[in-house]
């Protein structure tokens, strides 16, 4: 796996396949190739950032200037949702829980 | 009535002389005529509720009465709201953004949501999943985006105003195409609680309507810290409306020459260069600066953008609402996976990193320009509102759309797009005036008196 600041190595069918897993997508195994190519084209484009020289640059995270936020710790009744408000949306719920997908073997 | 002037608006119902139900009524007939062929709206609040709304609204509140549509990136418990992508295609929000609780507690009436790039991600309204917003000054055409749908029902009178949303340029691109007036504020002018999140440090609220007039009255009731969002600005809210009428006659406005050569459709080069010697005649000066970043600017956006993404669309799990991530669209999946990429272990430094730092040389750009004078001046798009179809079936040709506006979002500095000319074939133009940070008033000073003595931008289509 490549490591540093520059990278110019090609996108290969196994690196859109880990990366598609990485983001939780379903792709349908047909398109991957014209996924592949147009992340490559994508990728040749944005790669311009590791032309220029860097080094001394700091980066820029946010550009809010505010640190550290904070309130007071009480509690906002007007920004609470009932059980029920919460549940609103969910496709599948159980006596008042979200269901969320097995992720162990039982 | 709806294109006429808040102020004009305000002041006739007021006087007894205007019944707000009548600019319902118009609002409701123009979606009746027009919105089968435009799709500028998703999602139409049934007449009855808004009378409804009307009915609670305070007489003496200065939007009072006013209707209006939000891009359907805010929450809002009235209106279903989707994103304009099929995950969400079910979503009813429990609470509702500020802006929207602002704008009602304003009196103004929300009518509808608008359609938009999915999650925000295009500049054209096309990479949905309920159909692509046409524009009205061409019907063969895009109306722009990702807030066209929003610019769409501004030109076609099916709102008095809407609130857009700008990461990259998705209110200035569709302002422009539309010949709209839009503003991208300043990075944390206006709150995001409510607003779905595209690129956490990019996103800005911000209005759209007829004038720069408009837009300083909407900016004044939209503005301001907001306990519920933490990168919300405790910078003092501007004297916006009072500042329009300010003389413009000190300002410098500098055109950065790298912005107006190369690449840019010369009918655009032409009305923005136009609009220049009209500020000179208001007796602004206007000098060249300097600003070779455009190129690289997008670039970086191509980068943080999608990786915010990557993020900020992973808590669409169909475990607590909407439907499951298979649904996602060819270009959001594009922008996703780029992100993923960039911020996965071994390419973290290579891609993301860059682009960070990249964003900080940008920043100085900015500030070395920023020194020579108080406005830059620039196109929006480099070329005419493209036909349906030629964005968005081409990545890299949809990304340079965004050429000109994406430097802003990462800088964090305010951008009004209004309008400056026509083509040929009469096809809106429209340009920016970007300001300092918290300068809005500084903007939209130069854009109402630029409004006061030309006329663009009270042209409408013809429907």
């Amino acid at each position: 796996m490549p490591q540093g600041k520059k990278d110019q190595s090609p996108i290969t069918g196994s690196d859109v396949s880990h990366v598609v897993a990485l983001a939780h997508l379903v792709i349908d195994p047909a398109k991957l190739p014209i996924v592949q190519k147009e992340l490559q084209d994508s990728l040749a484009y944005v790669r311009q950032v590791q032309q220029l020289d860097l080094s001394a640059v700091p980066e820029t995270v946010q550009i809010s200037g505010l640190e550290n936020i904070t309130r007071e710790d009480r509690v906002d009744t007007a920004r609470m949702l009932s059980q029920p408000e919460a549940l609103a949306n969910a496709p599948r719920q159980h006596q008042g829980f979200f269901m969320v997908p097995a992720i162990m073997e039982v | 009535m709806l294109e006429q002037p808040l102020v004009k608006l305000n002041s006739l119902i007021r006087a007894g002389k205007l019944k707000p139900a009548a600019l319902l009524d118009e609002a409701y007939a123009n979606i009746d005529a027009y919105n089968g062929k435009l799709n500028a709206y998703l999602n139409v609040l049934p007449r009855a509720e808004a009378d409804k709304a009307l009915q609670s609204a305070a007489p003496a509140s200065p939007l009072y009465g006013i209707p209006f549509s939000m891009k359907d990136a805010y929450v809002t418990r009235s209106l279903k709201t989707t994103a304009a992508s099929a995950v969400l295609r079910d979503y009813r929000p429990q609470y509702d953004a500020t802006v929207y609780t602002r704008l009602a507690h304003a009196g103004a009436i929300l009518i509808a949501k608008a359609n938009l790039d999915a999650w925000g991600h295009g500049a054209s309204t096309e990479n949905n999943d309920f159909g692509v917003t046409r524009n009205p000054w061409d019907g063969t055409r895009v109306a722009g985006g990702s807030s066209g749908g929003s610019a769409a029902a501004i030109a076609a009178g099916m709102c008095q105003f809407s609130v857009g949303e700008d990461t990259g340029g998705s209110i200035r691109n569709p302002a422009a195409w539309t010949n709209c007036t839009g503003l991208k504020v300043t990075y944390g002018r206006v709150s995001r609680y409510g607003a779905i999140a595209y690129a956490s440090s990019f996103d800005t609220v911000g209005p759209m309507g007829s004038s720069v007039e408009d837009v300083a009255y909407l900016l004044q009731v939209m503005a301001g810290q907001d306990p519920y969002d933490a990168t919300s600005s405790p910078e003092p809210v501007g004297e916006y409306v009072q500042d329009l009428k300010r003389p413009v006659s000190q300002l410098k406005v500098g055109i950065p020459l790298e912005m107006v050569g190369e690449g840019l459709d010369s009918e655009i080069k032409q009305a923005v260069l136009s609009a220049a010697d009209k500020f000179s005649e208001l007796g602004v000066e206007i000098i060249d600066v300097s600003l070779p970043i455009a190129e690289i600017a997008l670039a970086a956006y191509y980068l943080i953008g999608p990786s915010e993404t990557s993020s900020n669309l992973a808590r669409y799990d169909g475990i607590r609402y909407g439907q499951g991530r298979e649904l996602f669209t060819t270009e959001s999946i594009r922008r996703i996976l780029i992100g993923t990429y960039a911020l996965s272990a071994g390419y973290y430094d290579a891609y993301y990193r860059n682009a960070q730092r990249v964003r900080t040389l940008l920043i100085r750009k900015y500030e070395e320009a920023f020194a020579k004078c108080d406005i830059l001046l620039m196109p929006v798009n480099p070329t005419h509102a493209p036909r349906l179809g030629e964005l968005v079936n081409d990545p890299i040709t949809n990304m340079l759309a965004d050429i000109y506006t994406t430097s802003i979002n990462q800088v964090g500095v305010p951008s009004l797009a209004l309008p400056c000319g026509f083509s040929r074939e009469g096809l809106p133009i429209g340009m920016q005036l970007v300001g300092r940070k918290f300068g809005e008033n500084v903007i939209l000073n130069l854009g109402y008196q630029y409004q006061q003595v030309t006329d663009w931008h009270t042209r409408k289509p013809q429907l």
